[in-house]
């Protein structure tokens, strides 16, 4: 068994946390977000080669007006970053977010685009997010509703670090 | 040319050497072959130890040989002779048995042990209530109270990634989902540092101690890995060190594999060990000796002495009753039951003749406490010639002058009496049941002062002469009815009279007393008043005939007929003829 620990970004409120819910195995209660700004649960994906465990730092959710605990994502294989397309503003957030990170660190990225349940409002062309993809290791449509594209998710992740 | 030259005369040489080989070796090398046969066990024989060490040695495979032929011999020779291993075995067997018997009663006794003191004791019983109140598992409370600290869990933590690399526990309830504490540390110790540290560049600040009122988190950081200690109790000063050195012997030997740690912790596996000796254990109170299951020890111990007590008291009954027991063998006393009653005493039952020893005495006698025996004692006459002795010994012995000596069961008295006493000495003997005795035995003895004293003593004369004229007055002849003639028994009895009468007249005359004997006939009422008093008168005459022809002179015989006697009780009674000694004085 291999272990990685991946970190799980986003502007408050684009569900983040429902997002992994239902997936992951974990011990720490919500209220940990708010007090250190961190929660962790794991999740374990069975690859081909071998069991993945993920150990994934549910990072409290990062808007303009607060910092940003770059130390969180120390030691981390990967991050993934959520949206929500039924808010604009989630992706320049989310975007801005993607700034940081790069400033620390050049491990893979993923981007969630979150409550596909719902129909997309957002304000985005289709080329505009194209180029915003590129930044991005991978792109998925999820939902924390149906569970939609998390899976998935989790398994490319799997794949890619164990590559 | 050259070529074929150069082998033409070789093409011989080769022949001839095979043909000498053939002749040295013999065809195929059969000679050396023959020799090698003959002295193929010798030459193996010198080899074959060796040679098996070698290729044992080399790839192991004379054991892959070797092991289904010895299996399959020793399962041929077992079930051909059972008996034989049972007797190999039977010691042995005999011997596991007996050592794991001995190891079961030892775990016994500590879990026993253990039981009682956490249950039984006023202690443990306080911890269940605490246990309970504050809502933990009992053996949770207890080690909370027995260890004054113990390391229950020890985390290697990655620095860099927070990630989990080994972890060892007491494997206790405690024992949390360790991959996601360790991360979750190296998050709370980042929020820490970066909350706390000054200025960018001051020193990092770093987590070391996470104190609850019973719970320590201990951490120590390294630069490429953290040692976290979750700890029960008051942690002192060396586990902090312990875990120093261990967490400096884990940067020494895997340096390496922490600066390539890519996510698999299988190259830390082996920091076990070093993480093991970081799970410290002190217990609270050290005046504690080791364990010993004292309690379960003392219980033992208290069955034993509490077997060994009855045993002992029984066995002090047993031998009390079997003392006891013996007092059948005293005169007039007989033994009838003899129980335990209780722990200590003993009841006895006796039937005992008055005369005889009291139980009391003998008890005392035997030096046997009375105190533990329950006597229950009734009465009895006794035969026994011993009681029988005894008795007639207490009667001699008011007789100060008299002793008495014993030849077989026959009394033999001696010394000197005075007749009275004598009389009085008989009468009291005759009494006594059992006692073989006649007047006789007593002719022994020397009277004195019969002549003298007692001659002039007409009173002890008197009462000689009542006891003897009794002895007459008590003898009567009976009659048939209508009949005067005298049967055998009559005369016999009439004899004995005249004995008596001539020993009275003896005396009589000595003390000057004038003696007759007054014979009364006497009959029933069947018949005619005349008739009968005629036959009564006959009867008389009859007798006093009879004793006339015996030698007693007429003179002293007086016979009269009485006529009718009547009783009522009885017509037979009456068809007697009765006697009557009278004296006057000589005056």
């Amino acid at each position: 068994m291999i272990q990685k620990k991946i970190c799980l970004l986003g502007a408050t409120g684009v569900g983040k946390t429902s997002l992994v819910k239902q997936y992951v195995e974990g011990i720490f209660s919500e209220k940990y977000l708010t007090s250190i700004g961190v929660k962790i649960d794991k999740k374990q994906i069975e690859t081909a080669k071998q069991t993945v465990q993920f150990m994934i730092w549910d990072i409290e959710g990062i808007d303009r007006y607060c910092g940003f605990q770059a130390k969180y994502l120390r030691g981390a294989s990967a991050f993934i970053i959520v949206t929500d397309h039924t808010r604009s503003q989630s992706l320049v957030e989310g975007l801005e977010i993607l700034e940081m990170v790069k400033e620390v660190t050049d491990v893979p990225g993923v981007l969630a685009i979150n409550k596909s349940d719902l129909p997309a409002s957002w304000h985005w062309s289709e080329t505009e997010l194209e180029e915003i993809k590129q930044g991005f290791r991978q792109f998925f449509n999820t939902s924390a509703k149906t569970g939609e594209g998390v899976e998935t998710m989790f398994s490319y992740l799997a794949h890619v670090l164990t590559e | 040319m050259a070529h074929s030259n150069e082998q033409q005369p070789n093409k011989p040489d080769t022949e001839q050497m095979q043909k000498i080989r053939e002749l040295v070796l013999g065809k195929d090398g059969q000679h050396v072959k023959q020799a090698l046969e003959e002295n193929a066990r010798e030459l193996v024989a010198e080899v074959v130890s060796e040679a098996l060490h070698d290729r044992e040695k080399r790839d192991g495979s004379v054991k892959k040989v070797l092991l289904p032929l010895v299996e399959k011999s020793i399962e041929k020779s077992v079930a051909n002779n059972s008996e034989k291993f049972v007797g190999y075995l039977y010691p042995l067997v005999g011997s596991l048995v007996r050592k794991s018997v001995a190891a079961f009663i030892t775990e016994l006794l500590e879990k026993t042990n253990t039981l009682m003191e956490n249950s039984l004791t006023i202690e443990g019983l306080t911890w269940r209530f605490k246990a309970w109140q504050s809502g933990v598992t009992f053996s949770q409370y207890a080690a909370s109270q027995t260890f004054a600290f113990r390391v229950e869990q020890v985390f290697l933590i990655h620095r860099e990634t927070g990630l989990l690399l080994n972890s060892v526990s007491l494997g206790l309830e405690l024992e949390a989902d360790a991959d996601m504490v360790s991360s979750m540390l190296t998050a709370i110790n980042d929020f820490v540092s970066d909350s706390f540290t000054a200025k960018m560049n001051s020193p990092q600040q770093n987590l070391d101690v996470v104190r609850t009122d019973n719970f320590t988190l201990l951490l120590k950081k390294g630069p490429k890995a953290s040692v976290v200690a979750a700890i029960t109790g008051n942690m002192p000063q060396g586990v902090a060190n312990q875990l120093q050195q261990t967490l400096e012997e884990i940067h020494k030997l895997y340096d390496k594999e922490l600066d390539n740690f890519n996510g698999d912790s299988v190259p830390f596996n082996e920091s076990e060990h070093q993480l093991r000796d970081c799970l410290m254990t002190v217990l609270k109170s050290a005046k504690k000796p080791p364990k010993r299951p004292w309690m379960a020890w003392s219980l033992v111990l208290l069955l034993l002495i509490g077997c060994g007590f009855l045993l002992t008291k029984r066995w002090q009954s047993h031998e009390l009753m079997n003392h006891v027991s013996q007092i059948d063998n005293a005169p007039g006393i007989l033994l009838t039951n003899l129980d335990t009653a209780g722990l200590e005493k003993i009841r006895l039952e006796v039937l005992r003749d008055p005369a005889a020893q009291s139980v009391q005495e003998w008890l005392q006698q035997q030096s046997i406490d009375s105190s533990r025996v329950i006597l229950k004692e009734r009465a009895y006459l006794s035969l026994d010639p011993l009681l029988i002795k005894h008795k007639a010994e207490l009667v001699v012995a008011r007789y100060p002058n008299i002793s008495l000596e014993w030849v077989g069961n026959l009394p033999k008295f001696k010394g000197k009496s005075s007749n009275l006493k004598k009389l009085r000495l008989q009468g009291e003997l005759a009494k006594l049941p059992g006692l073989i005795f006649n007047a006789t035995l007593l002719d022994d003895l020397i009277i004195e002062g019969t002549e003298n004293k007692a001659a002039n003593d007409p009173e002890l004369i008197r009462a000689i002469l009542d006891l003897n004229i009794a002895k007459i007055e008590r003898i009567s002849i009976a009659f048939e009815p209508a009949r005067s003639d005298l049967s055998e028994s009559a005369l016999e009895k009439l004899i004995e009279i005249t004995q008596q009468l001539n020993n009275l007249i003896e005396v009589a005359e000595q003390q000057e007393l004038s003696l007759g004997l007054i014979i009364m006939g006497a009959s029933d009422t069947v018949g005619s008043a005349s008739f009968n008093k005629e036959l009564s008168q006959k009867r008389a005459d009859n007798v006093k005939l009879k004793l006339q022809e015996l030698g007693v002179a007429t003179s002293r015989l007086n016979a009269i007929g009485l006529g009718v006697i009547e009783l009522k009780t009885s017509k037979e009674g009456a068809r007697k003829v009765l006697f009557n000694v009278v004296y006057f004085g000589g005056g």
